[in-house]
């Protein structure tokens, strides 16, 4: 029921933020604000309340579960549960959230606008709790309509090839998803003879053949778009540049594509995951790489951030299809990092903007003496986001590429190269705008106290990440085992249903 | 036999036809015209309950009142008591004699009534000249545009067509199958092999008048047109209530047909599907009007309800009749949106015009980007659970090359519907007129009926779908 009550609260709060508009228009904001603060006032109880993980029928180690009928006559239901993983991803999904909205500046129509960050948000927290596959692609979908409403409403004059793009991209990747979960819940039937989109139900069952491995792709092709990965990454660039802040900051930086594939992809698919790992590790190599040139060429603050978080998601991919367990490790602690940093460096460029109209780093510089505690922070950020020991970056990378050299040494070596390369666009963040000579004569003001605190908090969380990241690594722990328990059990014994491959190609005749 | 009494629902729209042309005479008032009509529909909705008790009725033996029949009569009626209510409105202005159109709605509902819930093709026949004949005058109301002659005169002209040419295929259907009564003719289908010449030559002759009518490639190309040339709320009943009752009589037709023995038939119709998934889709792309947008996503709509038409079966009927519904509630709702934009007649249907339309009136623009998601198939609509509904019906019979098509279809029609809400969400140019718009009672009521409805059936469409499971047994 809890969790139920987190998405509920989040829900209720956009409509209550939408129909206090008509009568405030600095309501909404508070509202939004008590909303996501009480749904992080209950997750942090819920944190230290399952410290003590729950152990049921030896197999299942969810800390809780919420169960009900959507629409029987389909066989859909609503499935909502919370293991390690959901729950730091929903953390950080809420508390990015809190914090961008804290130093966002006030719009117009500010309704409107906090209820579509409240579905997004709410949306993207749905992805990380839904277990049935149809009420996964259903928060997955209702996660694009906020957020293309808000680049469409908020974002500058004639965007609409780019909001477009955005739209286009994942919804029609998201179609390959609905198709691959579709046909998924078909074939289960057909064999098992019982039809269910209940996730714990379909991880029973794994068949090898060409048909499962297109179902595979369908779900995978869905994902990458969401992670960006090298051919679908068309669409980040724009978003990041007309979503309004807070949007930012939550929808687009937490890449549920990377929960997806740790989720779904890889457990409902072990052995069709373990033939597509090594071109999913090149594909990651490039995405590093690629990202990381893209971010070095750039002028627009945004959208280097946004090619450096391509570049770091590079990482996330080469580490998820690693299939060890100190990877994932990684993996999680990347998400949160390098979303982080990424988050950070987008608050300073729109307070950049705020102050100068501008974040275009060839017409900044010089910054630190004028506004030396922005500069500090923004300092700080770019010198994690290139991976500096002691912050949650360096940590994050580091386990992912020890653990990848013992899958795949020679494209480990090649995904080192891009430590090296975030460090040229890095610094050369650091190098245009804060210290260098100076462009112009700014005359800005500093950091207030709610940017100072709210930026504040994020440099403590990188550098807990980076010291001491061992309360996070705890609670995902079992969760992880157990994903990596499975893929070990369905390599070891030969699944009977394999011998029936024959009869099991999809019936392709039209 | 022959019970008067399941009859009751048409009974008491042709009454209230007789009724409505004997007030006309005497005293004529918009208003009461009107509210008279709505009685009459709305009696003959609450007849419909009634009667569901002592189905299945037979008028001999060219009707027949069962599940199905009066799940689609309920549906029609509630399109058409929707269209009434932003009738009203939208003739509310115009200086015409408005009166007799409310009469020719209801002969034009008797009609479609007939087409649903006949099983010979006289009886089918009779339904579709009662529905279009008043449905030419209709279209024809706004005569003194030239879109609206032009429309007029191309829908009369391919409805004759396309009715001469359906009764020389009942004919020679008639001829191979004995009996007009449709039950041989589906015996005649499940039973025979190879189906002789004459046999095939009926029965391309009739889908083709159900294409013109269903408006499927290749018979598509008046619908631009006629969507345009026609005023809102006609084009709203020719969209939903006209197109409902012809596919009402090709699900009784079609639905039962399997692999072995009509594999043509299936075949023919599958590249219909294909066809006007495409056709409708990438002409819509280029069309700056809404109404003809809405027409040709109405072509690739069909396109999409055939599959379900094709994978038959129990469970490809009802998806097809939670489609078709949903599809009617949606067009109603964008229609009424239409009607409100316009002013004493002339209509505002241009991209351009709906543009800024959020900060004339937020519930306006919101309901009608509603509608636009719905027809695009995203998720929190009702479009959205109609198109999985679809594909999962698609899937399990193997139609994999329609699903295919379905999908690339579904990313295609995204262009045109989002240049729409992008149009209604963005500021107006400097030099436009910000006007508000205000809404009156009976259509805010409509528009309410069908965004609530587009809402609760994308978030639980489960009372609807049992109520279809329900009644089509």
């Amino acid at each position: 029921m809890i969790l139920a009550t987190l998405l509920i609260v989040l829900f209720g709060g956009a409509l209550i933020s939408l129909i206090v508009s008509m009568w405030s228009n600095s309501l909404p904001r508070y509202i939004t604000l008590l909303a996501i603060g009480f749904d992080l006032f209950l997750l942090f109880g819920m944190w230290f309340a399952s410290s003590i993980p729950l152990i049921i029928n030896n197999k299942i180690i969810w800390l809780y579960s919420f169960q009900m009928n959507w629409v029987s006559a389909i066989g859909i239901k609503i499935i909502l549960s919370m293991d390690g993983i959901s729950m730091v991803m929903v953390i950080l999904t809420l508390f990015m959230g809190f914090i961008s909205i804290l130093v966002s500046p006030r719009t117009n129509h500010e309704g409107f606008y906090y209820f579509n960050i409240l579905l997004m948000i709410a949306g993207v927290c749905g992805i990380f709790m839904a277990f049935d596959l149809f009420l996964f692609f259903f928060f997955w979908e209702m996660m694009l309509l906020p957020l293309y409403l808000l680049m469409v409403m908020y974002g500058n004059e004639n965007n609409s090839k780019k909001s477009f793009k955005f739209l286009l991209y994942t919804q029609a990747s998201g179609l390959l998803l609905l198709i691959s979960i579709i046909s998924l819940f078909f074939m289960h039937g057909k064999f098992l003879g019982f039809y269910t989109f209940n996730y714990f139900d379909l991880l029973n069952f794994s068949i090898v053949n060409k048909t499962t491995s297109l179902f595979m792709l369908g779900f995978l092709v869905a994902f990458f778009v969401k992670l960006p990965v090298i051919p679908f990454h068309g669409w980040l660039g724009g978003s990041f540049l007309e979503a309004p802040l807070p949007a930012v900051v939550t929808g687009l930086l937490i890449k549920t594509g990377a929960y997806g594939i740790i989720r779904f992809a890889i457990p409902l698919f072990p052995d069709s995951s373990v033939i597509f790992a090594n071109t999913a590790m090149i594909l990651g190599v490039l995405t590093i790489l690629y990202g990381a040139f893209m971010a070095f060429s750039q002028d627009d603050l945004r959208l280097i951030a946004a090619y450096s978080s391509i570049s770091h998601m590079g990482f996330i991919l080469i580490g998820l299809f690693a299939m060890n367990e100190i990877c994932w490790q990684g993996v999680i602690l990347q998400m949160i990092a390098s979303g982080v940093s990424s988050s950070a460096i987008i608050i300073i460029a729109y307070a950049l903007i705020k102050r100068t109209g501008t974040c275009n780093i060839t017409q900044l510089g010089g910054l630190w003496e004028k506004v030396p505690v922005l500069s500090g922070i923004g300092t700080f950020f770019a010198i994690a986001s290139l991976g500096l020991p002691g912050m949650g970056n360096f940590l994050a990378e580091f386990m992912i590429l020890s653990g990848a050299f013992k899958a795949h040494s020679i494209i480990t070596v090649f995904a080192s190269i891009g430590l090296v390369m975030a460090a040229a666009y890095s610094l050369r963040i650091i190098q245009k705008v804060f210290v260098g000579k100076k462009s112009s004569d700014f005359q800005i003001a500093d950091f207030n106290i709610k940017e100072k605190i709210s930026l504040g908090i994020l440099i403590i969380l990188t550098i807990w990440i980076g010291l001491f990241p061992k309360p996070i690594l705890d609670k995902t722990k079992l969760s992880i085992e157990k994903i990596m328990n499975q893929q070990s059990n369905n390599k070891d014994q030969p699944t009977s249903l394999n011998k029936n491959e024959a009869s099991v190609k999809g019936n392709f005749n039209f | 036999m022959f019970q008067f009494s399941a009859l009751t629902p048409l009974l008491i729209i042709a009454i209230t036809s007789v009724v409505l042309i004997l007030v006309t005479a005497f005293y004529r008032n918009h208003k009461f015209i009107a509210g008279l009509s709505l009685t009459g529909l709305l009696i003959a909705f609450f007849s419909i309950f009634i009667i569901s008790k002592t189905m299945p009725g037979w008028a001999g033996k060219l009707i027949l009142i069962d599940g199905f029949s009066i799940f689609y009569f309920g549906l029609t009626l509630v399109a058409v008591i929707l269209i009434n209510i932003i009738n009203y409105t939208y003739f509310k202005s115009v200086e015409e004699q408005k009166e007799e159109f409310y009469i020719m709605l209801h002969v034009s509902t008797l009609g479609t009534m007939v087409m649903i819930s006949s099983v010979h093709f006289a009886s089918f026949f009779l339904g579709l000249e009662l529905l279009s004949i008043p449905l030419y005058v209709m279209i024809a109301y706004s005569r003194n545009t030239p879109f609206g002659v032009e429309a007029a005169i191309k829908y009369f002209i391919l409805a004759g067509a396309s009715s001469s040419i359906l009764l020389f295929g009942m004919a020679l259907i008639y001829y191979e199958c004995g009996s007009m009564d449709i039950k041989y003719f589906i015996y005649t289908l499940q039973t025979t092999l190879h189906f002789p010449f004459l046999l095939k030559f009926g029965i391309g002759m009739i889908i083709t008048a159900l294409g013109f009518k269903l408006a499927l490639a290749p018979f598509h190309m008046w619908t631009p047109d006629v969507y345009q040339g026609a005023p809102a709320p006609v084009t709203a009943f020719l969209s939903t209530a006209s197109k409902g009752g012809a596919f009402a009589f090709a699900i009784r037709l079609f639905a039962l047909i399997n692999f072995e023995t009509a594999g043509s038939i299936i075949t023919v119709l599958s590249i219909l599907a294909g066809l006007s998934m495409f056709t409708g889709n990438l002409l819509a792309i280029r069309q700056n009007n809404v109404k003809r947008i809405l027409a040709c996503s109405s072509i690739a709509h069909f396109g999409y309800l055939l599959i379900a038409l094709i994978s038959g079966g129990r469970i490809g009927v009802q998806a097809a009749t939670f489609y078709l519904s949903v599809y009617f509630i949606t067009t109603i709702g964008a229609f009424s949106v239409l009607t409100i934009l316009a002013k004493n007649g002339k209509e505002k249907d241009n991209i351009e015009d709906l543009r800024g339309l959020y900060f004339r009136n937020r519930f306006l623009a919101v309901i009608m980007a509603t509608m636009f998601f719905s027809l695009a198939g995203m998720p929190l609509t009702a479009g959205f659970m109609s198109k999985y509904y679809l594909a999962s019906i698609g899937i399990n019979a193997n139609f994999w090359i329609l699903i295919w098509l379905l999908i690339i279809n579904s990313a295609i029609g995204l262009f045109y519907y989002l240049r729409v809400v992008y149009s209604i969400f963005r500021p107006s140019v400097e030099n436009q007129k910000e006007e508000m718009v205000w809404v009156s009672v009976g259509g805010s009521f409509a528009l309410a009926v069908s965004f609530i409805a587009v809402v609760w059936l994308g978030i639980a469409p489960g009372g609807l779908l049992d109520i279809i499971s329900g009644s089509l047994k």
